[in-house]
């Protein structure tokens, strides 16, 4: 399998058009979301995103990796039950640590999100690669396609 | 008055508000033209209308399910029947309904009125909508009124204002339409005129019926037409309609065709007098306007009255293809006559061939006769699927015709509920899977195998000598139809409604396009036997053929004629998108869980899939599992008893795979795209027939 078809091309346009996700983690034992800047990272099998180590994300991160971002393309339209794409983004984020990839996802990150350079310098913040194990992808209102990674 | 223009303040600047039906009409009576009393209802009040009603997401969601150039005509024509009687169902909002029915009555009291599509951008030179939007005249009744302009807005996705569209690249999420509503001005005589004749650029054509001119542009009645030199306004040529027996008249919120009076019969419409006044009212209209035009007209006491006038249309390809779309849609008196020829002349035709074949014994007879056979047969075939194209596939469209009157009648929840009425149980798919039921049964009693043998070949077309030559897996086919339960024949209680809705003077025509409406739903499905048959017979001669070139039977002369006529194979009634690529189009990483098509059969079933590329697969076929097709052939059907449910790449309510899944009341996705590659064997798989969504389990 090519490296370079690990999602399609309708999912990956999706991805690279939002700066944002609806990102829910495991809080006593229900849901918790928030709206995170993320980018996409290795040919699109995990997902970058930041937060404060201050916050309740942090916390549920921590205790319990299994997370979800869910990116769309909704414009908050009647016609988007038709027109809007999403995709449900589910698998295991990790707290990155200095070294190795740090460097590289920190300046990709800023590229993306050049507003955000304060934020990811400060000592109280921390990165998470999200490794991705299925993209649930929907469009059309109800077309369904799964793309299975890191499997 | 938000919602209106009046004609005397239609301007360049308002035009896109107007349409350019509304618009001409203004710059006419600007001019100094006779013009019936029009007011423009504006664009906005169906984007409002669209908006509150929810009918925008609809339509949107109609014409999303795919990509717009993947729908085949059938698929469009589906879409637009469901618009239709959307628009028919949802009525306007009060305040909306309150605001026009005030205006209408306001200009024009309780006189009859017309209401006439006016989309903006219809009537351009290089392209022309006419004929595609509706317009309908003589309404009185306010209700009627509202309902009618729901139906002009509506035209807007007509099947064949649809297709024009996608051919010229114009976009349908940006189109939008005005109503032009005008007194009905009930003249003597009408017509129509072009300023340079379609037929001779150097000619005024003029056309005149007796009545409203409705008669002419719908083809009821037969015109007279006189030819005028462009140079010296002199009548060159004047051909009378072969009669003069039929005339338009306003009738309660319709119009009618009566027989014309006897005093009438003998005389044009037109006297010599009114021909010139049109010739030159067509050379005024050229020059006020700087291009050719072509104009309906209608004289009432003497006074000629201009109704509406277009640019005329270069005739290009793309005159060519909106009369195309146009004729794709045939009228009763059409289907009527194609009904005949089918009946009397096309299926019995291709059932007798079929026959004769069948019972001929080409394994005895020598080569040259083998070859002579082979030649003739593959021409007969060609012809038979020549005359299907011609005559089979354009009947179908009498379902179509039958389901929009139903509906523009009964004004049904389900759009296609006038299919029940259709249904007779007399398809001769069920009565051959009825025989395969039987034989199942009689196998595992007492049998005799002469009479199975027979029954075998007259199902399948296999010939087998004994029992013992029959294949296993044929075997087992036929033997998994034992507990097949006879499908439900559908009680007609909705007939009465049917034939009710009509006024007593209506009611033989109402009963004449039932009859119609079913013969159409039931050849739709047995010409493709009669065809099979015909079929079957070129099959055996190119196997015997083959075979006989395997053992060097023939010479070589003989050898190259045979390898020529083997190489032009059977053609097929549709070409299945099947995929011979070894390499799988999709990477295993991605699995498909939900596809969206067409909801063609109601119902939910769960069941493994069974994907039939070729006919061979069908000998797999086990019972309760879904069939998946790219199009569902005539041979195919003969697995409808067995499956739980049916999905099919190519769309549509009516074609084949959705009429035999209704008859054995299985549910039925069609339009699915790209099916038998995302779908594989063996997928548990289940089938929502309401809302048209597999999910691949």
């Amino acid at each position: 399998m090519s490296e370079n078809i690990l999602i399609t091309p309708t999912v990956k346009e999706l991805i690279d058009s939002q700066f944002f996700g609806i990102m829910s983690s495991y809080m006593k034992e229900q849901p918790y979301s928030n709206l995170m800047a993320f980018i996409p990272y290795d040919n699109y099998k995990s997902l970058i995103f930041v937060t404060a180590r201050e916050t309740r994300k942090y916390f549920n991160l921590k205790k319990h990796p299994e997370v979800s971002m869910f990116i769309d393309n909704h414009r908050n339209k009647s016609t988007d039950r038709l027109e809007a794409k999403g995709t449900c983004a589910c698998g295991k984020a990790y707290e990155l640590l200095p070294g190795n990839e740090y460097d590289e996802i920190t300046k990709l990150y800023l590229k993306r999100h050049p507003a955000m350079e304060d934020f990811i310098k400060s000592p109280t913040v921390a990165i998470f690669k999200m490794k991705i194990d299925t993209y649930y992808f929907v469009e059309n209102f109800q077309e369904v396609t799964e793309i299975h990674i890191n499997k | 008055m938000k919602y209106f223009i009046h004609i005397d303040d239609i301007s360049e600047a308002n035009r896109k508000f107007a349409g350019d039906k509304a618009f001409n009409i203004a710059l006419l009576k600007q001019s100094g033209v006779n013009v019936p009393a029009s007011i423009a209802l504006k664009t906005s009040a169906c984007k409002d209308y669209l908006h509150s009603s929810g009918m925008d997401t609809f339509i949107l969601r109609e014409l999303k399910r795919k990509k717009l150039n993947d729908y085949r005509w059938e698929e469009l024509w589906d879409i637009s029947l469901r618009i239709k009687n959307a628009f028919i169902r949802h009525e306007m909002p009060t305040n909306m309904q309150n605001e026009i029915s005030s205006y209408i009555k306001d200009s024009f009291g309780d006189k009859p009125i017309a209401v006439r599509s006016s989309a903006p951008g219809e009537d351009g030179k290089n392209s022309s909508f006419a004929g595609l939007h509706e317009s309908y005249i003589n309404l009185t009744d306010t209700k009627e009124i509202l309902k009618h302009i729901r139906l002009v807005w509506a035209s807007l996705w007509s099947v064949s204002a649809l297709l024009y569209r996608r051919q010229l690249e114009i976009d349908i999420f940006k189109s939008s339409m005005s109503v032009l509503i005008q007194e009905v001005i009930s003249g003597e005589c009408s017509g129509v005129a072009f300023s340079k004749s379609p037929d001779n650029s150097q000619c005024i054509a003029v056309e005149a019926v007796y009545g409203l001119n409705q008669g002419l542009v719908d083809g009821t009645v037969e015109p007279d037409h006189w030819n005028i030199d462009r140079k010296t306004i002199r009548i060159c040529d004047f051909f009378p309609a072969s009669a003069h027996n039929k005339i338009v008249t306003p009738a309660k919120d319709q119009i009618i065709v009566k027989d014309i009076s006897p005093n009438t019969k003998s005389l044009p419409p037109l006297n010599t007098k009114q021909v010139i006044m049109l010739a030159n009212e067509a050379l005024r209209q050229e020059k006020h306007f700087g291009h050719p035009r072509d104009f309906e007209w209608t004289f009432q006491d003497e006074k000629l009255f201009i109704l509406q006038s277009r640019p005329i249309t270069s005739p290009d390809d793309n005159t060519d293809l909106r009369e195309y779309y146009d004729n794709l849609l045939l009228s009763f008196e059409q289907l009527k006559k194609i009904r005949i020829k089918l009946e009397n002349d096309i299926l019995p035709g291709m059932l007798k061939t079929g026959n004769e074949w069948k019972q001929k014994n080409i394994k005895d007879i020598d080569e040259s006769d083998l070859l002579d056979c082979l030649v003739e047969r593959g021409k007969e075939y060609r012809r038979w699927l020549k005359a299907y194209d011609e005559y089979c596939i354009p009947f179908a469209h009498g379902v179509r015709l039958f389901g929009e009157i139903y509906n523009s009648k009964l004004n049904p929840e389900d759009p296609y509920e006038f299919v029940d009425l259709l249904r007779t149980g007399e398809l001769l798919s069920l009565k051959r899977n009825q025989r395969i039921v039987d034989l199942s049964r009689s196998l595992l009693v007492q049998h005799n195998d002469i009479e199975t043998l027979k029954t075998i070949e007259d199902i399948f077309g296999y010939k087998y000598k004994d029992m013992s030559e029959v294949p296993d897996k044929l075997l087992n086919l036929i033997e998994s139809y034992t507990d097949v339960a006879k499908p439900e024949c559908c009680k007609n209680t909705m007939e009465e409604l049917f034939i009710n809705s009509f006024t007593d003077g209506q009611k033989a025509s109402a009963e004449e396009l039932l009859d119609l409406g079913k013969a159409s739903y039931r050849i739709r499905d047995d010409d493709n036997i009669y065809l099979d048959g015909v079929k079957r017979g070129l099959e055996s001669i190119i196997k015997e053929a083959s075979n006989r070139i395997s053992a060097g039977c023939f010479n070589e002369e003989q050898k190259n004629v045979v390898e020529k006529e083997l190489a032009k194979g059977i053609p097929e009634l549709h070409s299945p998108n099947i995929n011979n690529n070894d390499k799988p189009l999709y990477d295993e990483t991605i699995k498909f869980r939900q596809l969206v098509g067409q909801p063609a059969g109601k119902g939910i079933a769960k069941g493994y899939a069974r994907v039939i590329n070729k006919f061979d697969d069908l000998f797999a076929f086990k019972k309760d599992e879904v069939l998946v097709c790219d199009a569902v052939e005539p041979e195919m059907t003969i697995v409808a008893p067995l499956a739980s449910a049916v999905i099919e790449r190519r769309g549509g309510m009516l074609i084949h795979g959705a009429i035999i899944a209704r008859e054995y009341g299985l549910p039925c996705v069609t339009g699915v795209p790209e099916a038998t590659k995302k779908i594989k064997t063996g997928d548990l798989l289940s089938v929502d027939g309401w809302l048209g969504i597999i999910t691949i389990l």
